[in-house]
């Protein structure tokens, strides 16, 4: 009977071990993947942002939030009536939110928002445009 | 049958004229030019004016060069950890690897990346990542803020790790302290009590100011004790990326040989119950001595050979901190707003040359002892 018990016991405690041993084993694979790979992975999400030697260094890539894909489309279409194109096109109403920092006891004063009147670059393009958003606010 | 004249000629000549473009490009680009720089190393040589025999004054300027001894022991130094490093990296890569586990080719695929990439890529990766406020520091304030909550999980898993062990002796059953599947349980266990505990609140990482170690423009010197003997921060830069290209390399040579390691040695031995260690010391590193001799040698040669990343380095860290025997002959051969010194290169390059060979000789008859 100990003989039987004994011989299950050191059937399980194998099976323990060769699965403590994969899990060992897929550890090490990880955290030496992380060594090698890191790098490469950090720099390809630092290409995409505005700022790569921002301080703190962050994982969070503006460019690649869904959040700001959806509020970019959004305010695209506000303003110029397609998504992906965008645009300012004259009697739009672009609903947007600023937030800003105040000194500790001062009043904040209501920001005020300008839009220039931008004529554009090229020589055809210029004359044109004879409506500017500039005039319609 | 006696073989005709033609065919026996056919014969002789065959072996040569196959070697033939190895031999075209081995006697001219290598030999010649070997030949060529040994006599511009005896003269004073400019390349607009024809050469001077000035005998052995530029082997005497070189050496008197306090330039040349600080890339001799900044080549010395790197070369002696470099290898030490890549080569230990490298095995331990290499048997971690050779496993027959579901997603292994992934991650031998990954590992090998950084040995893929072009040298300019990942040394600018790694200027980007040594920067004041780059990557490398803030792991460091990390680090130093969790200190005590790792020092923390440490304690933990190991008192976990004592109270399964014990309470299995307790009850007869034969384990080990370092019972792995044990181990793998506290670790896990105390990792995810300490998770939780800094999730709520209830510890929370110590306040640290942000470490702003200058990794690149600085003449400092590390360990501090060493003296003399210790390497510029710089340089040590340099080893750490150095050592992360070149280890995959010489980590698939390594994975090679140890498939070539007999499966009845490891039987044998798992039979006289031989412990990991063992299999390692007695089957693993005997197995493997000549792809060790090959990677060793090919690690001393291409280390001090070093000067890629040293020059796109460039001005970011100063000169004497970086500088190698490579680099030397280069900066001497082309300095910026200055006349070539090809003489004085020439002789540089001749005793780096010579240093090679030695140091590889002397590896060669310590192997072989």
């Amino acid at each position: 009977m100990t003989e039987t018990r004994s011989a299950e016991y050191a059937r399980f405690a194998a099976a323990r071990r060769r699965w403590a041993n994969v899990a060992a084993i897929y550890f090490f694979l990880l955290v030496f993947s992380f060594a090698f790979m890191g790098p490469y992975a950090f720099a390809l999400l630092s290409s995409l942002k505005d700022n790569p030697s921002e301080w703190p260094p962050t994982l969070v890539v503006n460019q690649l939030k869904p959040s700001n894909w959806k509020a970019s489309w959004e305010l695209a279409k506000a303003g110029g009536g397609s998504g992906l194109l965008g645009g300012l096109h004259p009697g739009r109403e672009i609903p947007f939110s600023v937030t800003y920092q105040v000194p500790a006891g001062r009043e904040p004063a209501p920001p005020e928002a300008v839009i220039p009147r931008r004529v554009p670059g090229g020589v055809t393009a210029s004359l044109r445009v004879k409506h500017y958003a500039a005039d319609y606010t | 049958m006696k073989k005709p004249v033609f065919s026996r000629l056919d014969e002789k000549l065959a072996p040569y004229v196959l070697l033939a473009p190895f031999l075209f490009t081995l006697i001219v680009f290598f030999g010649y030019a070997f030949v060529r720089v040994f006599y511009f190393s005896f003269t004073e040589y400019d390349l607009f004016s024809a050469p001077r025999w000035v005998g052995l004054r530029n082997y005497i300027a070189v050496f008197s060069d306090m330039d040349f001894t600080r890339a001799l022991k900044n080549s010395l130094t790197f070369m002696i950890i470099v290898t030490a490093a890549q080569t230990v990296l490298a095995l331990l890569l290499a048997i971690v690897l050779n496993q027959r586990l579901r997603g292994i080719k992934f991650f031998r695929a990954a590992y090998y990346m950084p040995s893929v990439a072009s040298s300019v890529v990942v040394t600018l990766i790694f200027i980007w990542f040594f920067q004041r406020q780059g990557v490398l520091n803030f792991v460091l304030t990390k680090v130093s803020e969790y200190a005590w909550i790792i020092l923390l999980f440490l304690a933990g898993a190991a008192v976990l790790q004592f109270l399964l062990v014990t309470w299995d002796k307790a009850r007869r059953i034969p384990v080990g302290w370092l019972e792995p599947s044990y181990l793998f349980l506290s670790c896990f266990v105390a990792f995810l009590a300490l998770f939780l505990a800094v999730r709520f609140g209830v510890l929370s990482p110590r306040e640290v100011p942000a470490k702003d170690i200058v990794w690149f423009n600085t003449t400092r010197t590390w360990p501090k004790f060493l003296g003399k003997l210790a390497f510029p921060i710089p340089l040590g830069a340099i080893m750490i990326f150095n050592t992360w290209t070149t280890a995959p390399t010489f980590m698939l040579l390594y994975l090679a040989g140890l498939q070539d390691i007999p499966r009845e040695l490891y039987e044998a031995a798992a039979v006289d119950g031989a412990e990991r260690w063992h299999v390692l010391r007695y089957i693993i590193i005997p197995q493997l001595k000549p792809i060790t001799f090959l990677i060793v040698t090919m690690g001393l040669i291409g280390t001090l050979q070093m000067f890629d990343q040293v020059a796109i380095l460039g001005g970011q860290a100063p000169l004497e901190s970086v500088i190698t025997l490579a680099y030397y002959v280069y900066a001497n051969l082309f300095p910026s707003s200055a006349v070539p010194n090809v003489g004085f290169a020439s002789a540089a390059a001749i005793l780096l040359a010579v240093l090679t060979l030695l140091i590889v000789l002397l590896q060669r008859r310590l192997v072989e002892e």
